[in-house]
């Protein structure tokens, strides 16, 4: 009779939950933060082809739909610090930040749009690099937007936020 | 036999009886209430972060688009928290010794992310999807309300079962323009949607009513 009550017992433990898995008691909606551990040297992510090809010029096609795309994100990503206009005099720039160079001056009316998408891939002086959020079709748009932006003068309406 | 209770136990049943009945029925209102407060759905409470973030000061007073630092919006599920090169991006040079922002410089120099306290946080079983909403003109604001305002971040909508099923059910009145998506104090709500768009919804939303569209 004893041995079957400790089979029983043991059966019915072992459906016990053993209590030690740890919930974290706050979590972003989808996403499991964890420690940053670097890759290991030579390393190639996944897509790193289609990503060098996006990047490489001459870039997409240049169509009124681009350049659209790239006035949105102009304005979303570039115009706090670089102002509407591209004449550096962004909201952030009144805050602190050292004014960037304007879009109109010589220097940077002749960088051709590989060489703007270029900066916002890997940043220059002060400016971080954007390659973590503005996607390469995006860089490309936005350096089409700035040579438009460029070629309408610092005084132009073009940089006005699309009035719904 | 005698009679086991007075008359006047019996008459203490009969109001016992009744104040039971009272008593079930209030409890049923009260919990209906409850389950329906604000405070139950923690509406209005800010959570203790990391770094006292303001977006009164970033997106209302600067300016700054949702997408700058929430950049995944408009293509994954997640609207994506930004990393600390994001916000050494200009605290790199504005605000650089202030103890505030310890956490946001630590992180940066060490590469450990920091951990931020979700005020809108989803139930597991609910999948929801931020650019299945932006892409088809649900506004930041409709959900998060005026965030360019608020000192603390805190949830404005409930974000219940029925509060999202009260736009499934009918969504052509909450939708704006593509281009007002990511405006803040945007007026004129629905109206203004062509009829073929109206027309679509009208029939989307038994689809969009179905259980595995958000329970999956």
């Amino acid at each position: 009779m004893r041995p079957a009550f400790v089979l029983l017992g043991a059966a019915l433990l072992a459906a016990c939950d053993s209590g030690t898995e740890v919930t974290p008691s706050i979590s972003s909606t989808r996403v499991v933060q964890r420690a940053y551990v670097p890759a290991p040297p030579g390393v190639v992510p996944r897509g790193t082809s289609a990503y060098l090809a996006a990047v490489a010029p001459p870039g997409p096609e240049v169509t009124p739909e681009l350049i659209r795309r790239g006035q949105e994100r102009f304005l979303a990503f570039c115009s706090p610090c670089h102002g509407p206009n591209g004449q550096g005099n962004g909201p952030v720039v009144s805050r602190g930040f050292p004014a960037p160079p304007s879009y109109h001056q010589e220097r940077i009316q002749a960088l051709s749009p590989a060489q703007i998408v270029t900066v916002i891939t890997l940043g220059k002086g002060m400016m971080f690099s954007y390659a973590d959020r503005v996607s390469p079709e995006d860089r490309w748009a936005i350096a089409h937007y700035v040579k438009q932006l460029q070629a309408s003068g610092p005084a132009s309406a073009a940089g006005q936020r699309p009035v719904p | 036999m005698a009679q086991l209770f007075t008359r006047t136990a019996s008459n203490a049943f009969r109001v016992l009886i009744v104040l039971t009945l009272f008593s079930v029925v209030g409890a049923g209102v009260l919990g209906y209430a409850w389950s329906r407060a604000d405070a139950t759905w923690n509406v209005g409470k800010p959570a203790d972060q990391p770094v006292p973030f303001r977006h009164d000061l970033h997106a209302g007073s600067l300016g700054i688009d949702c997408r700058y630092c929430h950049s995944t919006v408009e293509r994954a599920a997640d609207a994506g928290m930004p990393s600390a090169q994001t916000c050494m991006t200009c605290h790199s040079q504005v605000w650089v010794g202030a103890s505030v922002l310890e956490p946001v410089r630590s992180s940066f120099a060490l590469g450990q992310p920091l951990t931020w306290t979700s005020v809108h946080r989803l139930p597991d079983f609910a999948y929801f999807n931020h650019a299945a909403h932006v892409t088809n003109g649900v506004a930041c604001e409709t959900c998060h309300g005026r965030v360019d305002q608020m000192t603390k971040t805190v949830k404005t909508q409930t974000l219940s079962m029925g509060w999202c099923l009260d736009c499934h059910r009918d969504p052509a009145p909450h939708l704006r323009p593509r281009e007002a998506v990511f405006v803040m104090g945007y007026k004129p709500h629905g109206q203004d949607l062509p009829e073929d768009i109206q027309a679509f919804y009208r029939e989307a939303s038994r689809r969009l009513t179905s259980c595995n569209t958000c329970h999956r």
